[in-house]
């Protein structure tokens, strides 16, 4: 974990650099606030929406109408519930404190319609990379904790508004998919799946020109 | 606009170094009320095999204690009464009848409270530091301790029909388990040991006799 946060701290410095040019730029850093809807497996263990989220994505413009980009992402999924556990042969009951953790490292493409001098323009997307996924259950004093990595895919579309000559700002929907695994909590095979809705920043050229 | 677009990336950059230090270990809850710790479990057999054959009980008037031998991990007799007289009350509500000779009971039901006490040792090792004038070094770790003393108060009902003559095999056909932090006041005890017992017996209705 420590060298995870090492990792995103120097993501984030290698961000702030970035080439400046005064006619058109090639760089954009966005930084959003998600949101976190859980499907399928997901739900079944956290049904509440995420409203703890955050995402630092940097782009890069290949052509006026594509980019690469970079992404690094995180959500928080929490229930609380006393709903009774029924197993084969044992019911439980207490009071239970359910946590999803999600942090997708994700690479991929998207395309832009229109152009770039437009104050509105649709994009669609393309990312696919690692889930670090953390799942956790506390029931009584007894705490459950499973840590485990997925190959994930993240189709995308959003909106991006042409502010002024040195910001955007986004809103984007996304389809996110981690692979399956076995829980240690359940015992089941699950996958990870959301929708996330963000609403972002972006600085044209990295955050300090 | 580039000076407003600077300050507005310093603090950006300032949110996001202090996300990166806690990312990942958000857990939004903790809490310091030793009943929202109370786990209630209950072990049974096949639900088929529960007919409402079983009307009455025998029951030892006297509560076992297990504990785990720890120092200071002796059990309370002030709740014996209390708990004595819940299953009581429960098992009246389920249609139970109650009798003193074993050989007209169709079941047998055993109370015991056990409790244990777990230590911890948490170990903390701070980064490394740079300073000016004589250099860098490392931070000495550190240490702290602590325990945590749960009890558990156990219902066992034993089917008499069952048990085989001349063996320790018995038939154990149901188990409520309360299980909690040792903590609070004795009123609080009183309530979350008679409100664990009651739930024992609402998650285990088909022990309900005909």
């Amino acid at each position: 974990m420590k060298n995870i946060k090492c990792l995103i701290i120097i993501i984030v410095l290698v961000l702030m650099s970035s080439v400046r040019s005064n006619a058109q730029y090639n760089n954009e850093v966005f930084l959003s606030y998600n949101l976190g809807l859980p499907l399928g497996d997901s739900k079944d263990y956290v049904s509440t929406l995420s409203y703890i989220g955050t995402e630092i994505n940097l782009k890069r413009f290949v052509k006026p109408n594509v980019s690469l980009s970079i992404s690094f992402s995180w959500n928080v999924f929490y229930k609380e519930s006393s709903d009774m556990i029924s197993l084969p042969n044992a019911d439980v009951s207490g009071k239970q404190n359910r946590y999803i953790n999600t942090v997708p490292m994700l690479a991929g493409a998207q395309y832009y319609f229109g152009r770039n001098t437009n104050g509105i323009r649709p994009y669609v997307g393309a990312n696919l990379g690692a889930l670090y996924l953390g799942r956790r259950l506390q029931i009584g004093v007894y705490d459950i904790t499973e840590n485990t990595w997925h190959f994930m895919l993240q189709p995308e579309a959003g909106l991006i508004f042409n502010l002024n000559d040195y910001s955007d700002a986004v809103i984007g929907l996304s389809y996110n998919y981690g692979t399956s695994s076995t829980s240690s909590i359940t015992g089941k095979s699950v996958s990870e799946s959301w929708i996330g809705l963000k609403f972002g920043y972006g600085w044209k050229n990295g955050m300090f020109y | 606009m580039k000076k407003r677009n600077f300050v507005l990336g310093l603090l950006m950059f300032g949110f996001l170094a202090a996300a990166s230090m806690t990312i990942y270990s958000c857990y939004p809850y903790n809490s310091t009320n030793p009943a929202e710790y109370d786990v209630v479990v209950t072990l049974h057999d096949a639900l088929s095999n529960y007919n409402g054959s079983y009307k009455k009980y025998v029951m030892r008037d006297s509560v076992a204690h297990i504990t785990d031998g720890s120092a200071g991990t002796t059990i309370t007799r002030s709740y014996d009464t209390l708990i004595r007289n819940k299953v009581r009350d429960n098992l009246a509500a389920f249609g139970y009848i109650r009798v003193y000779d074993t050989l007209s009971a169709d079941v047998v039901i055993t109370l015991a409270i056990t409790n244990s006490t777990s230590y911890y040792v948490d170990n903390y090792y701070p980064d490394d530091y740079w300073g000016w004038g004589y250099g860098g070094g490392y931070y000495y770790p550190w240490s702290s301790a602590y325990s945590v003393t749960t009890g558990s108060v156990v219902t066992t009902m034993t089917d008499k029909k069952k048990m085989q003559p001349g063996t320790t095999k018995k038939a154990i056909v149901w188990m409520g388990i309360l299980n909690g932090v040792v903590d609070g006041t004795t009123s609080s005890m009183y309530q979350r040991i008679s409100a664990g017992i009651d739930k024992c017996f609402s998650q285990s209705l088909y022990l309900k006799a005909q």
